[in-house]
């Protein structure tokens, strides 16, 4: 617990130290007032194309992040003594502040309170292992070599297909300061990026209106707290938390710069460099959101032209702007024109993309959800009439805010092109996935802009505090909802895959099998985080050596394998291993015994598997069998296998088993002969079958099924796996 | 055969007007119309490479469609440069001058001659066979797929602009490297005439040019009857280039950008010169250091890190490779 609010603080204390010189020297005066705020994310537009570009060269983040930390430490310390410190707090900037440390607080209660260790959560989504890995990864490599050299998988996914390096490298960053472990810090950096977004909504709100003390109160809360931004940062979807970021500067940038007389200055100005910066940042680090800022910008040019507002000036900018981010980052622009080209149209309806639906009943957010108010994570729809008035009424105050705001121009093009994208993804198209992005890429935008409208709709004081109070509440009431949700059934690195990092990998020089290559089923999250921890991101330990014959285990007899001992999160199937070389409380590595005789020779009653209750069902299935489902198993296949060891010889063998549907036929062979051929039905039921030839020793049991059937389709369930029998045991008797 | 001709007209044309692009805002840009088509080539092969490693090939287009490939790329980047650049230019004066027409008229007879030599002879082979490969498979994709690295890989300077314009044209790389290199070596001559001349400190004298030009071309055509590749007039244009720009350097953006652009070229075509190169400039600025009355140190600085910022990788290969 204190590691983690100690590197919590610590990396405040770097981020505001570091950014001070740099945010002094290219911040444009006109933003001075907004310095605390605009400070962190100065920092990182600076650093991420910095970073980004020494990596391209071939420079690890291990040797050019204590480059930049000198170079940007003494700017800062340059600037401190020989311009007049830019600081300026108020008591709504404290109050910031502490709604921040509330917020993270609020967001890494669990490691807080059951961890213990300094780690990485996530409601369920698996993304936060390419996050890790690659920042691991960048720590000690550089962006150049990995274009030439063999990446494992969870690498190769960021590195080589969306060329998104930026979210990575900036955790890079930290770890190669603190001398981290990516699983350390990658949840932490997300929850401080995203605390750090929300005081730009207030910042937005003073660009658009005017500096409110109430007005800075709603908007936010209403962001921090947002049960729709706080389902995305606890999935770990960290490209889409930097964005909402680089989305707030980009937003304050272009409505303080575009129509003022700044961009009527001839040349490339501060606010050029700045707003290339950014787009550049943007692009290296999460460009699939990227149209939604840009689109809005080509319609204002076309309103400029139209209105005949200096649309030359404009334009002049555009293009400045425009090239000087692709100077900076064509490399990611092109490759993004490429990768969202295919993404937007290659993907198909109701498609999922990483979170499940979270209700069945009108799964789309209605913009009174939207802002938080009603959490479609817990809640089932409302009743069709108050949620249309509800709505209206949201609707209402952002289009009165729209209009109050300063800037209508250009408010009203990124709003009309941010409905579009709900019509094209919600009702053109129908696709909840894509629906869902589009609303948590746009919300900040309409938190700000229904929070201009809620102060200028409603003037008198009491009842402006009232219906503040009953928002902040419903919102709260959202939040905690989920965040108790996210307590609940949330996923760890715990400290069962954080021993892992004992293992002593410098001296095993063969490679080790993790669980996941002896049993698929195993959940992704135990899978990925022992893979994590052994393989290391190298290819040392990574196995290549695979038994090809479809009756034996797939790793090689002797090799050895990693093996649960106990787990939060499964239950570690029993194997039999040999030669122990390594383990703890929670795993153990040894060599795997799984040939016929090497299990003759294990002490314990191998005649008879009963699902559920038996110790080695893992060590008796060889192929063809799906996950355990407490007391019973399903074949995934035609024909699956399996093996018992009888130490007497054999005279009978029982099998409760049934069918998914009729007509179900089910041939038996135990060691090569034909026992039987029966129908199955679909209720339990126990056929018991002789057996001649009897020996002691190990009995090969093979099934041959007529029919693969698929519950999604026999509507019994959403289960779409194919499956033949489900069973329950089956015994030598 | 005519045809040809033609094309290597509307080449030319296509890397002056680049080129033109840049020269456009140099300080001195009375002869910017010889260097233009350098730095129009220099352009669309950066513009070439940079889509390459972003796993887009010059030719094959992306998710069958008809438009999404690097030629179109590299004319979207033009035309966003050519928006920035006529927007932001001072004056409109390209460096043509009605005067020195006979002296455009001889270059571009000498072009022709050259390239109709050319075109009876081999040409150089391992440019057009990389030129050809490079059209449908990217130089990022391919190393993904080969998992390490060789200088033939990433060392494709002269391919590419043999790539592109053989797909535009749609001639095989064979016949487009005869064309190039026709050229080029014309395009050289008026590279070292005005050297020459900065470096003897003489105003500029058609007469005198005449006779040195018909020196010169008459020398690159006893060296080319004997045999050079591509890569050796390439090598020699880019040092020239960057030589004469070194000489007459003001130290605008768009000289500093036309010097990175040079560099980054360099490196393409061959990593030894290019560092080379990269030493002599370096010590340039060490000497700028002592010589506080004409350059400071940031001066020189400067076109380094555009070049870093501009193709980082690219450099990062040829400085490492």
């Amino acid at each position: 617990m204190l590691s983690t609010l100690y590197y919590l603080i610590l990396t405040f204390v770097v981020i505001y130290i570091l950014g001070y010189g740099v945010t002094n020297i290219v911040l444009p005066k006109k933003l001075f007032p907004y310095f605390l705020w605009l400070m962190p994310w100065i920092l990182i537009v600076v650093l991420i194309p910095s970073l980004i570009i020494l990596s391209l060269l071939g420079v690890p983040v291990r040797i050019s992040a204590p480059i930049l930390s000198v170079i940007l430490f003494s700017l800062s310390v340059y600037t401190f003594y020989r311009v007049k410190p830019q600081l300026q707090l108020t008591v709504k900037d404290a109050i910031i502040a502490f709604v921040i440390f509330m917020n993270i607080l609020f967001n890494i209660i669990p490691i807080l309170r059951r961890e213990g260790i300094l780690t990485t959560i996530s409601i369920g989504n698996n993304d936060v292992i390419a996050y890790a890995t690659v920042a691991d990864y960048l720590v000690d490599h550089s962006i150049s070599e990995s274009f030439h050299s063999r990446l494992l998988l969870s690498v190769d996914n960021l590195l080589h297909d969306g060329y998104r390096w930026g979210t990575p490298i900036i955790s890079s960053f930290f770890l190669a300061i603190f001398r981290l472990s990516g699983y350390q810090f990658s949840y932490l950096i997300q929850t401080i990026l995203f605390s750090l977004t929300f005081p730009l909504a207030y910042v937005f709100i003073r660009v658009l209106y005017k500096p409110t003390f109430l007005g800075m109160f709603l908007a936010v809360i209403m962001t921090a707290f947002n049960a729709n931004l706080l389902y995305i940062l606890y999935n770990n979807f960290f490209g889409q938390v930097l964005f909402w970021g680089l989305q707030m500067v980009l937003f304050i940038l272009f409505f303080t710069y575009f129509g003022s007389h700044e961009e009527k200055v001839s040349g490339i100005t501060l606010y050029d460099y700045v707003i290339a910066l950014t787009i550049a940042t943007l692009f290296f680090s999460y460009h699939e959101p990227a149209v939604f800022m840009f689109i809005p910008l080509v319609l204002y040019l076309l309103w400029r032209f139209i209105s005949r507002t200096d649309a030359l000036s404009y334009l002049k900018k555009l293009a400045i702007i425009g090239l000087c981010s692709l100077s900076i980052s064509s490399v990611s622009i092109f490759n993004a024109i490429i990768f969202d080209f295919g993404q937007t149209f290659a993907s198909k309806k109701g498609q999922p993309i990483g979170w499940e639906l979270f209700r069945q009943k009108i799964p789309y957010a209605n913009p009174f959800e939207a802002m938080g108010f009603y959490s479609i994570h817990s809640f089932e729809p409302m009743p069709t009439a108050i949620a249309i008035l509800l709505s209206l009424a949201v609707l209402v105050l952002i289009a009165w805010g729209i209009f109050k705001a300063r800037q209508r121009p250009l408010t009203v093009c990124f709003t009309i092109v941010f409905f579009f994208f709900y019509y094209w993804t919600g009702v053109h198209n129908n696709n909840f996935y894509d629906y869902n992005r589009a609303l948590t890429y746009t919300l900040p935008f309409f938190i700000v802009l229904f929070t201009i409208g809620f102060f200028e709709l409603f003037k008198l004081r009491y009842l402006r505090i009232g219906l503040i109070t009953i928002l902040i509440g419903l919102v709260m009431f959202s939040s905690l909802k989920l965040n108790k949700k996210f307590r609940t059934i949330y996923v760890a690195v715990d400290r069962s895959f954080a021993s892992l990092h004992n293992v002593p990998l410098h001296s095993i020089h063969e490679p080790i099998y993790t669980e996941a290559f002896v049993d698929s089923t195993i959940p992704y999250w135990v899978q990925n985080w022992t893979g994590y921890f052994i393989y290391d991101n190298s290819f040392i330990h990574w196995p290549t050596k695979f038994n090809e014959a479809p009756l034996l285990n797939k790793v090689p007899e002797n090799s050895l394998i990693l093996s649960g001992k106990y787990s939060r999160w499964y239950y570690p199937p029993k194997r039999v291993l040999k030669n122990i070389v390594w383990e703890n409380e929670y795993y153990r590595i040894g060599r795997l015994c799984s040939s016929d005789a090497c299990i003759r020779s294990v002490n314990a009653d191998l005649s008879k598997m009963v699902i559920g209750s038996s110790d080695w069902e893992n060590v008796l299935l060889l192929s063809g069998w799906s996950m355990r489902e407490g007391d019973e198993r399903w074949s995934d296949s035609l024909e699956p296998s399996m093996r018992l060891v009888k130490k007497t010889p054999a005279t009978m063998i029982s099998i409760e088993t049934k069918a998914l549907k009729e007509p179900q036929n089910m041939d038996l062979f135990v060691n090569d002969a034909h026992i039987a051929s029966i129908q199955l039905s679909t209720d339990w039921k126990k056929y018991t079958f002789p057996i001649t030839d009897g020996h002691d020793g190990v009995y090969l049991i093979q099934f041959k099924f007529s029919k693969l059937y698929r519950p999604s389709d026999l509507k019994t369930s959403r289960d779409t796996r194919t499956l033949s029998a489900g069973f329950r045991r089956i015994i030598l008797e | 055969m005519h045809i040809y001709l033609l094309y290597s007209l509307l080449i030319l044309l296509s890397l002056v007007f680049t080129g033109s692009l840049f020269t456009v805002h140099m300080k001195k840009n009375n002869v910017a119309v010889f260097y233009s088509p350098w730095i129009g080539a220099i352009y669309i092969v950066n513009i070439g490479l940079l889509a390459n490693f972003s796993k887009i090939p010059i030719s094959k287009t992306v998710f069958n469609t008809p438009f999404f490939n690097g030629i179109a790329f590299i004319i979207a980047t033009i035309f966003l440069t050519a928006i920035v650049s006529f927007l932001q230019a001072k004056n409109r004066n390209f460096g043509f001058r009605k005067k020195d027409i006979l002296l455009y008229v001889f270059y571009w007879i000498c072009i022709v001659v050259f390239t109709a030599v050319f075109f009876n002879k081999l040409g150089d082979v391992s440019a057009g066979k990389r030129a050809g490969e490079i059209k449908t498979l990217s130089l990022a994709d391919e190393m993904f797929v080969k998992k390490h690295i060789q200088n033939s890989q990433w060392q494709v300077g002269i391919p590419v602009l043999i790539s592109v314009y053989s797909d535009v044209f749609k001639i095989s790389p064979f016949s487009m490297s005869k064309i190039i290199q026709g050229i080029f070596i014309v395009l050289l001559a008026p590279l070292v005439a005005y050297l020459i001349m900065k470096i003897v400190k003489r105003k500029k004298n058609n007469t005198s040019f005449f006779i040195f030009l018909a020196i010169f071309v008459g020398l690159i055509l006893i060296f080319q009857i004997r045999g050079s590749t591509l890569d050796s007039v390439f090598i020699t244009g880019m040092i020239l280039l960057i030589a004469n720009l070194t000489l007459d350097y003001s130290h605008v953006l768009a000289e500093e950008f036309i010097l990175a652009q040079a560099f980054i070229y360099l490196a393409a075509i061959n990593s030894n010169v290019f560092k080379l190169a990269l030493i002599v400039f370096l010590l340039m600025t060490v000497s700028g250091f002592f010589n506080r009355k004409k350059h400071g140190v940031l001066i020189f600085i400067k076109p380094i890190f555009l070049m870093i910022i501009l193709n980082p990788l690219l450099v990062g290969f040829a400085l490492r490779f």
